[in-house]
Formats: C-alpha cells, structure tokens, sequence
C-alpha cells in the first residue's frame, strides 16, 4: 500500500481533490435543492474523464484495487479475462466494502449522461449477469452511452444509464456470455443518443484543461477582421482631393480667348495634381504596413502547436539578453498528454 | 550572417574608415574591434583603415493610437509586461530587437546594428501590434542614437589628452577608467580608454563616422605607444 502511494502520487493527490471538492460542495448542492444524485454522478464524470485522458499515470483505483486484493486474497473470486488495460473488475469480499469504483473501457466520446431513473429489468439484468462473482461494477461504454454502477459510502446504489437501456442490456449481456471482454466494447449503437441526454457542461470540471496559456491567438481572425477596415481608411484618403474647378466668366467684360483659358486651367490642374501625389506619398510611405508579411509567425505558432501547458506561480524568473532563467512553485503541468504536479521547479531556457 | 560594411572613406591623408554592422558577429568580439590593416596595391602600407562597428541603433516613432497594454501581454507573442513603469516589451528575433511600448502608442526600437535594420524592425514591430488588431500607423520615425565602437592602433595617454583639449574633454579616473570628448556640433560624444578602444555615441551613423574622424588626430598626437 505505502509503495502504491509512493509510486503514484499524482492519482492520490487528484482523487483527494476530488473528495474534497465533493464534500465541500455537498452541503451547497443541498442547499441549492440539487440531488445528491447529481453529486455522484459529478463525480463519476470527473472520473471518468480523468481516466478517459490518461493525463494521470495508474487509475485513481489503483490503491483501493491492491488494498482489496490484499484483503481477499485467499478468496479467489478474480475474473482474469474481464483485465482490460483500462478495465478492472473488482469483486469486493464483501458487499459492505464502501468503496466507490468506476471502471472505463476503451471509449473514444465520453458524453455527458443524464440520471435517469433505472428500470427494475435493466437493474436486474446488469446485476444479475456477474451473480457467481458478487456485486461488481461494471462501466460499460459504446459509442456515445455511459452506465455506471456505483456505490456510495451510504450503501445506495445508482446505475446511470442512458435512455435505451433495451440496448444495453442486449450488449452487456453479449459480453458477459464469453465470459470476458476483450476490447473495446462492441459498440453497435452507432447513431448518437437522441437529445434526451442533455449536455450537463456545466458540472463537468476537467482538471487537466485548467488553464489554457492564450499566449497565441491565431491571427487568422485578427487579419481578417482587420483588413477591411484597414481598406477602409486607406480608400478614404486614396481618393484625390477634388478641388472645385474655378469658374471662368467667358462672357461678358470678362471674356478671353479659349486659348488663355486652356492655359489657365492646366496650370491649375498641375498644381492640383502635385499637391496630391505629395500627400499620397507620403501616407502611402509611411502607413502602408501590409507590405510586411513574413513577419515570420510561423515559427512561433510552430512552436505553440505541443501544448503543453505549465500552470504554477513563480519565485522568481529572470533575464540576461536572452538567457532566462525560472524558479517556479507550485504548479501543474500536463507535457505530451501526461499530468505533473511539482512544488518546485527550477527551469533554465535561451530564446 | 555576413557584416553588412559602408564605403571605405578616405578620411584625411593615412586614414581609411569604414562602417561596419555585425548583426550576428561571426568571428570573436576580440577579432572584431581589432584594427584591420588593409594594405592594398592603391593605398600605401603605413595607411590605416579603421573599422566603425556599430552596435547598437535606438529609433522611435509613434502608432498615433491607444495600445491597450494588457492586451498585448495577454495575446502578443515574446513580450514582457511591466506594469510597474507601465510599459510592454517585444522583443523580435529576425531584426534582433527589443521595443518599449506604451499605451500612448510612443515605442522605442533599440538592439538593431545598422539604421536600416532599426527601420525595418520598427515596421516589422508596428505590423505586429496592427495584427493584435490595434488601429497602428507608422509615423515620426526617428532615429535618436547610434553607438559604436572603434579601436586605435594604438595606446593612449588619457591625462595628456585630457590636457590638450581641456574643456572639451574631461577624465575622473575614479569615477570612470575613460575620457570622455563631446563634439558640440556634431551632438557626439566620445568615450577615450587608455588601451585605444574608443565609443562614440551620436543621433546618427553620419555624424558618428564624423566625430571618429574628428578626433583621430587629436588622439594620435597622445599615443603611448605604437602596438
């Protein structure tokens, strides 16, 4: 046991962030009037989500899993083929071992379930197959459909089904029969769940997207909401500046040859003409700021295509031209898909 | 990268001098402030040809907008937010240069090696704020200082140059190991060392070459020695 703690300290320490995290709000969601239903099921979500990304390195089960081996290993009740690498099945000694499991096979979309009511067949069914083992959980997950069955520290039990539990009865039972599941789970309900499973997004708290660095926004959108009001003005000042022709008196005492009119009037014009190019220029010279392209982004977006992201606070980070140097605490990192956690960090980096 | 060089100019009668930007300097800093004796089948042998190394040009000029700091730290990329002066830097790596920034829209371009490079970092810079969607121009560009370096074949006698040129240029030894000379006219200023190393500081690459080849003689009058 001390040596499972030791060896994954980052599940440890999320699953008591967990516990946390749902004692301390149990008593708010009471307060609100919201089921304690919806508490677990946040919960299993959390979860579940959790082991869905594998951020965290061993399942948060992990520990109990060793403890109740440990406990019952003279008792043989151990289905082998049901091991899946993202699938235990755990047979407690006891029915009153009060421990929450949630198991996850392979699933690409873990979508959001809502808590039903369960039907007294569907119940007897999931519960009924594994009658020679006891009591165990089982998630079973298709392609868009979640059931858990779990078990609180207060002895209740909830299974969370999706809506056609008809369904699902026909698949679990399929996999039971063959007394143990290879893969992934067949997944023959292909088309997603109709809308009676709402999106309940808000509950959902996903721990390994806790901050995303906004360091880089594509400048994708920024370009393109910023070219045409840059045309605009340029349009604006573009347009030569037209000035009112004056108006010869050709008749009268006034009256000149064509000739001198002519004259007259391209002199006037010129002038006009030079003052506009001057004052074109010199705005095209100094604004016009779309010629430079290849302002090389493409290296930094480069770059910020890993993502991997550190959340922590800082000690102090320093500079020398471009030598940097970081002493972080604190903090949380997820690199290549894999959750960190760290007190201290001391980093050193060149730019 | 190659060093990008002026004209060599034919100072006054021996002396050769030439600007030099080392962008990113290829060889030692020691090879690179050494005089180059460059004799050539036109120029004599006992002619010197002095190399100007500029490193470092400052430049401003203006957005003629607002810039919402905060917004440039939180979407702008290589930049580093001082909220204590109230100002932002970006820094850019193709130009290696570093720009102040303030929310007046008034930025300062330093770290560029040549006028040309501080205008096309300046514009590169400006580019960059117009993508964060700010409505920039680039206007008032200037270049306010230049700063190079030079080195004198030989060595120099600070004390006695302090005294032929007394107030002009002025030496404390104990507050600072060099003499400094400040041509009035060309706004230049000359820091003297006894080793024959020399900086000049002035508002732009022409006038520095000037005051290098301004004070040369009064500076070979009080060699110490030749090297």
């Amino acid at each position: 046991m001390a040596s499972s703690a030791n060896s994954h300290p980052l599940p440890k320490l999320y699953k008591s962030v967990i516990e946390d995290v749902i004692n301390d709000v149990r008593e708010l969601f009471l307060d609100e009037g919201v089921d304690e239903q919806v508490l677990v099921e946040l919960r299993t979500l959390w979860e579940s989500k959790l082991l869905q990304s594998k951020a965290v390195e061993g399942f948060h089960n992990d520990e109990h899993q060793q403890v109740l081996q440990a406990q019952r290993e003279p008792v043989q009740v151990q289905q082998p083929p049901q091991q899946n690498q993202n699938q235990q099945v755990i047979p407690p000694a006891t029915q009153q071992v009060p421990q929450q499991q949630v198991i996850v096979q392979d699933s690409k979309i873990l979508q959001h379930v809502n808590a039903s009511g369960m039907s007294a067949a569907a119940t007897a069914a999931t519960l009924a197959l594994p009658t020679g083992v006891g009591p165990y959980q089982q998630l079973v997950t298709s392609q868009g459909q979640v059931l858990q069955l779990m078990r609180v520290p207060n002895g209740t039990q909830y299974i969370i089904q999706p809506q056609q539990h008809v369904v699902l009865q026909q698949q679990v039972l399929s996999q039971m029969q063959p007394g143990g599941v290879q893969g992934p789970v067949i997944q023959q309900v292909l088309a997603p769940l109709p809308g009676g499973i709402p999106q309940q997004t808000g509950v959902i708290i996903q721990p390994q997207q806790i901050v995303i660095s906004g360091n880089k926004v594509p400048p994708n959108t920024q370009v393109s909401t910023q070219s045409p009001t840059c045309v605009q003005p340029q349009a604006q000042q573009q347009p030569p500046v037209v000035q009112p022709p004056v108006m010869l008196q050709v008749d009268g005492t006034g009256d000149t040859s064509s000739e001198d009119e002519e004259e007259e009037e391209y002199d006037e014009d010129e002038e006009e003409d030079k003052e506009k190019d001057g004052g074109e220029d010199g705005q095209v010279e100094e604004e016009s700021l779309n010629s430079e392209d290849d302002v090389s982004d493409e290296e930094d977006q480069e770059l910020f295509d890993t993502e991997n992201v550190v959340v922590c606070q800082y000690d102090k980070i320093h500079r020398s031209k471009n030598k940097w140097k970081f002493h972080l605490k604190d903090g949380i990192m997820n690199l290549n898909g894999r959750d960190y956690v760290f007190s201290k960090a001391i980093g050193d980096a060149e730019w | 990268m190659s060093a990008a060089e002026g004209p060599l100019r034919h100072m006054c009668d021996g002396l050769f001098l030439r600007c030099v930007s080392v962008s990113t300097p290829s060889v030692s800093w020691y090879e690179s402030v050494r005089p180059r004796k460059t004799p050539s089948p036109m120029e004599p042998n006992n002619d010197v040809a002095l190399d100007i190394i500029i490193t470092n040009v400052v430049a401003v000029f203006r957005t003629r907008c607002h810039l919402n700091l905060r917004t440039i730290a939180r979407e702008g990329s290589n930049v580093i937010y001082k909220p204590e002066v109230g100002k932002v830097l970006m820094k850019l790596r193709k130009p290696r240069i570093t720009a102040s920034i303030w929310s007046s829209g008034k930025i300062i371009c330093t770290g560029a090696t040549s006028e040309e490079e501080a205008k096309l970092g300046a514009r590169r810079l400006a580019r960059c704020l117009q993508k964060l969607g700010f409505k920039v121009k680039f206007t008032d560009y200037k270049v306010v200082n230049v700063l190079a370096v030079c080195t004198m074949p030989f060595q120099i006698q600070l004390i006695e140059f302090t005294k032929n040129n007394r107030p002009i240029a002025s030496y404390e030894p104990e507050l600072h190991p060099a003499a400094s000379y400040r041509i009035k006219n060309l706004k230049a200023t000359v820091q003297i060392f006894s080793t024959g190393s020399i900086t000049v500081t002035g508002p732009n690459v022409q006038f520095v070459a000037t005051a290098v080849e301004q004070i040369y003689p009064l500076l070979f009058e009080c060699k110490m020695a030749a090297r």
